[in-house]
């Protein structure tokens, strides 16, 4: 026994183009031909309910002017373009996004917790680093670090009280003098 | 032509629209020009050619529409509305398939968005309208639109693909591949959506 006929198969066969070894699998099945029978009365009530009523001839008469009318409708509305609220809605959301970048930008380095850096992340750090050292300024200061000691480089980075007191016993009179005339001048400039 | 043609006012057109220029009347008659013709004159700026276009298969997109939502207003609605899609979208015709079968593509994706924000109306006009009552004692015209009537109820309830299908083969007598081109399927697919839209309106009309 063959397979019964598939969908396509039923369409083919009502429609008469349906391969001679299927045909013969349908007259002598009684299933598939009582699906191809019931196909065919539905088939026929569709094509006998297809009238459609003619519109009027005025209709016709006047199809042509209306094509035409809508054309030129839709091409003033396009050349017009979109309708203002909608510029004013895509206007908004633009001016709203950027306020919102700017605001996530501005409080960005409050919200970000501080975090222990795992030390692959230093030693990713430090190559790139590394790679900034071919640029001459970077290098220069690569070399003025490199040539001083630990304490040294704690000493001017983050000065001590005591260490500013033994600083300022190494001045001369002369560049004392001028110190006190320097800070003089700031702390007047400061408080006006 | 012999009358003034309504193209002879230029009409604006926008960024997507074909670059038409003034209507150019006098010995320009293509009402005898086949379709590729009147599409090459329209890119050309021969507004004339469209109105043939637009003439020639305004009843084919009409019925199509008509036979979707099934009321004159909206079929009219949409047929128009598929030629304002044709005039702007012409110029990216590529010629693959006929005017024709283009046109019903334009027509049934008109027919299916609209399906999809509308229901169909059901049937709204007496049966009796739909049929051919000259030959036919008025028992039997009678009893044949009640039952037209009916198969059209049941073809409104079908899935719009099955609906389409069903609609463009049995009614525009259109090849599977033709309906295939139109939807956007396989024939393999049409086939099977023609299958289950009648095994659907069987099951339909029996309840």
């Amino acid at each position: 026994m063959t397979h019964h006929l598939s969908a396509q198969e039923q369409i083919e066969a009502l429609e008469g183009v349906l391969v001679a070894a299927r045909q013969r699998h349908l007259e002598g099945c009684a299933a598939c031909a009582g699906e191809a029978a019931a196909l065919r009365t539905v088939w026929g009530d569709v094509r006998e309910a297809g009238g459609i009523p003619d519109p009027s001839p005025l209709f016709w008469d006047h199809f042509q002017a209306r094509v035409h009318s809508a054309i030129a409708e839709d091409a003033a509305r396009t050349a017009v373009g979109s309708p203002w609220w909608q510029g004013s809605v895509r206007s908004f959301l633009v001016v709203g996004a950027a306020a919102l970048v700017v605001i996530a930008v501005a409080i960005a380095p409050r919200v970000v917790p501080s975090v222990a850096v795992p030390d692959d992340t230093l030693a990713s750090a430090a190559s790139e680093i590394d790679a900034l050292t071919d640029q001459v300024q970077w290098q220069f200061m690569v070399d003025v670090l490199g040539s001083l000691e630990t304490d040294a480089v704690q000493s001017v980075l983050v000065p001590s009280a005591r260490g500013v007191d033994a600083a300022f016993e190494t001045l001369s009179g002369q560049e004392r003098a001028t110190f006190l005339r320097l800070l003089e001048a700031e702390l007047s400039a400061g408080s006006e | 032509m012999g009358r003034t043609s309504p193209w002879s006012t230029r009409v604006t057109t926008a960024r997507s629209m074909p670059v038409v220029t003034p209507a150019r009347t006098s010995g320009d008659d293509y009402t005898a020009a086949d379709d590729r013709t009147l599409i090459e004159a329209f890119r050309a700026g021969h507004r004339e050619a469209f109105d043939v276009i637009v003439s020639r298969h305004q009843r084919q997109v009409y019925q199509v529409c008509y036979r979707f939502v099934r009321n004159h207003e909206d079929a009219a609605d949409l047929a128009q509305d598929v030629f304002v899609r044709a005039f702007k979208g012409l110029k990216n015709f590529k010629g693959d398939s006929a005017l024709s079968t283009w046109l019903y593509r334009v027509g049934v994706n008109a027919c299916l968005n609209r399906a999809a924000v509308k229901r169909p109306l059901t049937e709204p006009l007496e049966p009796s309208r739909h049929v051919d009552d000259r030959s036919d004692d008025p028992f039997h015209v009678v009893a044949r639109g009640e039952k037209a009537a009916v198969v059209r109820r049941a073809i409104a309830q079908l899935p719009p693909k099955q609906r389409a299908t069903l609609l463009l083969r049995v009614y525009q007598d259109l090849s599977h591949e033709e309906i295939a081109g139109i939807l956007g399927s396989s024939v393999g697919a049409v086939k099977a959506n023609f299958f289950h839209a009648l095994g659907n309106l069987k099951r339909l009309l029996q309840s």
